[in-house]
């Protein structure tokens, strides 16, 4: 008897051993590269992506050409006539001091539910919540009736006590809601910052009209704005309640594409940080490309990498972007090396700092997040960012 | 001998059960759709059940000495 008790004891160990080993991050990265089952999966660059110049994708003539290509993105993104009114926002100030009101929603929890978690932060002075309405009463023609249609999005306002007069957006990607990224958003709370996190189209908390499909909601005129409306309007928002002396955004997964794309419509973006979720059309995998970010009209305006130089110019402005080297999902091994060379080339070309743009690439773990190497390395360039840096950006 | 290889296995039972928690305390294992928990709690369940099963075996065996 106690020979088998001890041997099924044997057999619970090696299982919490095994389950160790797997996730634990130093072990897990091992796990990965032995088991990729070939080496361009995280160790050599596939031949094939080196056989195009990235500058073929780079088309700056002039310096004028900035203006040209981040006008003709806007107008893509947001339209010829686009209308930002910070009045039509629904706030819900100090949501942490409320009772939580939780329920269900796709892929965890939400802000109400959360805020109450959060309450005891160090160095928190209160949550609010936007409601910022993206598409209002329009009518558009689905399954032979014509629809009017509704869509709103909540984002999250994390206010500081103490504030260093610095704000940073916070957008998570596919498959999560930005409560993942709360232990990053309780250090920069902390560190004085004041955070604006946003979950992408269909994810975490939103209002939409009955009967329509989120999948078809794309189907409106300038569909992109669904992305970008939101980070439009709660910056407006920001920067009307208060004047921050900076305005850097953060992003993981699709969260990242927001960002790059972002950063080049909207110059008050100082610096960019994607994590694990843009690389140029050319270099990506077949789980690397979901619609939204091949739309045509969108790559006609301007490329990604262009997109990239666009986000890294004028004054201040610079892009540091993270890569997962053993990422499980994607956007991984050493490719965003690839293009770093040509972008900083042009940038030099137009006279801007080479250093504007950089690619960090994180090889602490295998998971696809932003890990504490490569939140570590963002602040301290923030740090850098906010020492060398004069006067406000509003 | 046979004091000395159970002790150690007592001993690494502790630190398994341990470690985990230690990682997901430090920040390692968590984060975007891979909360460390299912990891952490797969390996402390793993430990935790070996640990009792263990003192189990201990107990029994004393009572029939």
């Amino acid at each position: 008897m106690t020979r088998f008790l001890i041997s099924l004891s044997l057999l619970g160990m090696l299982y919490g051993l095994g389950n160790l080993v797997y996730y634990w991050d130093p072990t897990r990265v091992l796990i990965k590269k032995l088991t990729a089952k070939t080496t361009y999966r995280y160790e050599k660059i596939d031949p094939k992506y080196l056989e195009t110049d990235p500058k073929t994708f780079l088309n700056f003539p002039d310096q004028k050409e900035l203006t040209t290509k981040r006008k003709a993105l806007q107008q893509v993104v947001y339209g010829l006539s686009p209308q930002f009114d910070i009045t039509t926002i629904q706030v819900k100030k100090n949501l942490d001091k409320e009772k939580p009101d939780c329920y269900k929603i796709w892929l965890g929890t939400h802000l109400n539910c959360k805020a109450a978690e959060y309450k005891d932060w160090p160095n928190l002075a209160g949550i609010d919540r936007l409601g910022i309405p993206i598409v209002s009463n329009e009518q558009i023609p689905f399954e032979r009736k014509e629809l009017t249609i509704n869509y709103t999005a909540f984002v999250g306002y994390f206010r500081p006590q103490t504030s260093n007069g610095r704000l940073i957006l916070i957008h998570q990607g596919y498959a999560g809601v930005y409560h993942e990224q709360h232990r990053h958003i309780k250090n920069l709370i902390k560190l004085g910052y004041s955070v604006m996190a946003f979950n992408l189209y269909g994810y975490g908390l939103y209002e939409r009209s009955q009967g329509f499909p989120l999948g078809a909601l794309p189907a409106i005129p300038n569909p992109q704005r669904l992305f970008f409306n939101q980070v439009k309007l709660a910056l407006n928002y920001a920067l009307d309640q208060q004047a921050y002396k900076s305005v850097d955004m953060v992003g993981l997964s699709a969260g990242a594409w927001v960002t790059s794309v972002f950063a080049a419509l909207d110059t008050r973006i100082r610096a960019s940080y994607p994590v694990s979720g843009v690389f140029p059309v050319y270099l990506r995998e077949p789980n690397e490309k979901p619609a939204p970010q091949l739309y045509p009209p969108l790559l006609k305006a301007a490329s990604y990498l262009e997109m990239f130089v666009l986000a890294s110019s004028g004054k201040g402005r610079r892009q540091m972007q993270v890569f997962n080297r053993y990422d499980r999902c994607c956007y991984r091994n050493l490719k965003g090396k690839l293009y770093e060379g040509s972008v900083k080339e042009i940038l030099a070309q137009l006279g801007q700092s080479a250093d504007n743009f950089t690619v960090l690439i994180d090889e602490t773990h295998a998971r696809h997040k932003i890990s504490a190497y490569g939140m570590k390395a963002i602040l301290a360039d923030m740090t850098k960012n906010n020492l060398m840096e004069e006067g406000a950006v509003k | 001998m046979k004091t000395i290889l159970g002790r150690l296995y007592l001993a690494l039972l502790i630190l398994l059960l341990l470690l985990p928690p230690f990682f997901w305390w430090r920040g390692g294992m968590w984060n975007h759709g891979e909360l460390p928990t299912h990891g952490m709690q797969n390996a402390t369940a793993g430990a935790g059940v070996a640990l009792l099963l263990y003192i189990l075996a201990k107990w029994l065996r004393s009572k029939q000495n």
